[in-house]
């Protein structure tokens, strides 16, 4: 009687039943069996995911080495006639010096890398292996886990090339994300742009250095992030806005180092009732120019993980 | 029992295929969603049976390397294939113009449940706050639905082509 109700029904039974693991598995968000799911998805991925990347990486590498042949060609070229032009008149040998050693640095950033990570906070690099699989949540897998030594809530930093209108491009260290999840061999970082990836920050310039504010990622998508408790008794020099000031980690009540780069100030979403200033910030990373980031073995005190962990 | 094992492989490689190939073929925004043009055409071709499971593990796939949000394409991609799953034999999906359609339809649904799941867990979804939504739907719900309905004909005649034997299992 059992089986042949059963039978009738099948897909209506499997359906609810299908149904509830999904309402649960929303629902019960620090489940084990998750992370035990996500350690044996990794382990199982990873493989593949390493092989994959490491066959578009050489190929797309060998296109740009084969781009950049050409382009470095060509500025060798330019370079030359340049110098000629110089020694011949000998004047700012000095400038151009600093011109050849500035493409030296863009041409061989990657081994500038490991020099400009803080001398003082040791660092683990690491290659994104996987990303996201949709649209929606930006989520990044790198290659290296709790075997490597990372750790839970550790900050993540990248070097990127910032490419601001009416700045020169210069090689900065920018702020990632956090680790959000480790299994042995991976870890999954969770990004600036998430609103649960809070860090206090500080306004760079000289001038209003001790403002200090709380940056909150505005959701997944929106991409932008917004700088809030920011002291509303600002002293703006003359007819000065905040527009376009840079932010970087203070280095206070946060476990990164103080002075990496966050983005800039957009737009001012302050509220003349609200006794805080907020703003609309642009971070500086831009995740899809993403490829290798650095993992700072930094963390936040014992006791208050667990007082995160029981928050949770 | 193959047809299982067929889908699993099929689905682990798009999803690998979505979080390391497309992304530096597409990087930004703007990627197909393969598991879910294979949760319709295996819903469409198999049934409410396998339409809802193809959906339920694809969406687990997809939600394994994300955080918090696990669970949410489990959810939908299930729901999807139970739909689609539902319009097996009632519909013919052998012209381009049907797979499109159906397809466009398919992705558009999915982009609702989502706006709706924004809507009533803002902390699970995260996708964007108030002034986010043009950007969305221009970004994502117009690009992906446009992209997915152009990409699932081709996808739909080469699992044709490769024949799974899904009939002789169900």
């Amino acid at each position: 009687m059992f089986n042949l109700f059963f039978y009738k029904n099948k897909n209506i039974i499997v359906f609810f039943i299908l149904m509830t693991l999904s309402i649960a598995s929303i629902a019960f968000r620090s489940m084990r069996a998750k992370d035990l799911l996500s350690e044996v998805y990794n382990f199982v991925t990873l493989p593949f995911a390493e092989l994959l990347t490491g066959t578009t990486n050489t190929i797309s590498s060998l296109w740009n080495n084969l781009l950049y042949y050409n382009e470095r060609l060509e500025k060798m070229k330019l370079l030359e006639k340049e110098l000629e032009k110089k020694q011949a008149s000998f004047e700012n040998v000095e400038l151009l010096q600093q011109e050849i050693n500035r493409l030296k640095k863009m041409i061989d950033y990657k081994a500038v890398i490991p020099k400009l990570v803080p001398s003082s906070v040791e660092s683990i690099a690491a290659d994104i292996v996987m990303r996201s699989p949709n649209n929606y949540f930006p989520t990044f897998i790198i290659n290296k886990g709790r075997h490597h030594g990372i750790k839970k809530s550790m900050p993540v930093i990248a070097f990127q090339l910032l490419r601001r209108e009416g700045h020169p491009e210069t090689l900065e260290q920018v702020v990632v994300g956090k680790i959000d999840q480790v299994t042995e061999l991976a870890a999954r970082i969770l990004p600036i742009t998430d609103p649960d990836c809070i860090i206090h920050v500080k306004l760079k310039s000289p001038l209003y250095s001790e403002y200090t504010g709380f940056i909150k990622g505005f959701g997944s998508y929106s991409q932008g992030l917004s700088l809030t408790n920011v002291d509303k008794s600002i002293d703006l020099v003359g007819e000065e806005t905040l527009i376009n000031e840079e932010l970087v980690t203070s280095g206070e009540q946060s476990i990164f180092p103080r002075g990496i780069k966050v983005g800039f100030i957009k737009e001012d979403l302050s509220d003349e009732s609200s006794n805080e200033k907020r703003f609309r910030v642009t971070p500086h990373v831009e995740y899809s120019r993403l490829s290798s980031v650095f993992v700072l073995k930094k963390e936040l005190p014992k006791q208050l993980m667990k007082l995160i962990e029981s928050m949770r | 029992m193959r047809g299982y094992i067929f889908r699993f492989l099929i689905l682990f490689v798009s999803v690998l295929l979505q979080s390391v190939l497309l992304d530096k073929l597409l990087p930004g925004w703007g990627k197909p969603d393969i598991v879910l043009i294979l949760t319709l055409y295996f819903g469409f071709k198999g049934g409410v049976m396998t339409g809802q499971t193809t959906g339920f593990l694809g969406g687990l796939l997809e939600d394994l390397p994300s955080g918090k949000q696990f669970g949410v394409n489990i959810l939908i991609k299930t729901l999807i294939g139970f739909g689609a799953g539902n319009l097996h034999k009632k519909i013919f999906t052998e012209n381009f113009s049907t797979i499109f359609s159906l397809v466009f339809i398919g992705t558009l649904v999915k982009e609702a449940m989502y706006l709706i799941g924004n809507q009533i867990l803002p902390d699970t979804f995260t996708l964007y706050k108030k002034s986010g939504l043009l950007d969305f739907l221009l970004d994502i719900v117009l690009v992906e639905t446009l992209v997915n309905a152009f990409l699932a004909p081709f996808i739909f005649k080469l699992l044709n082509k490769l024949n799974l034997s899904l009939e002789k299992e169900i």
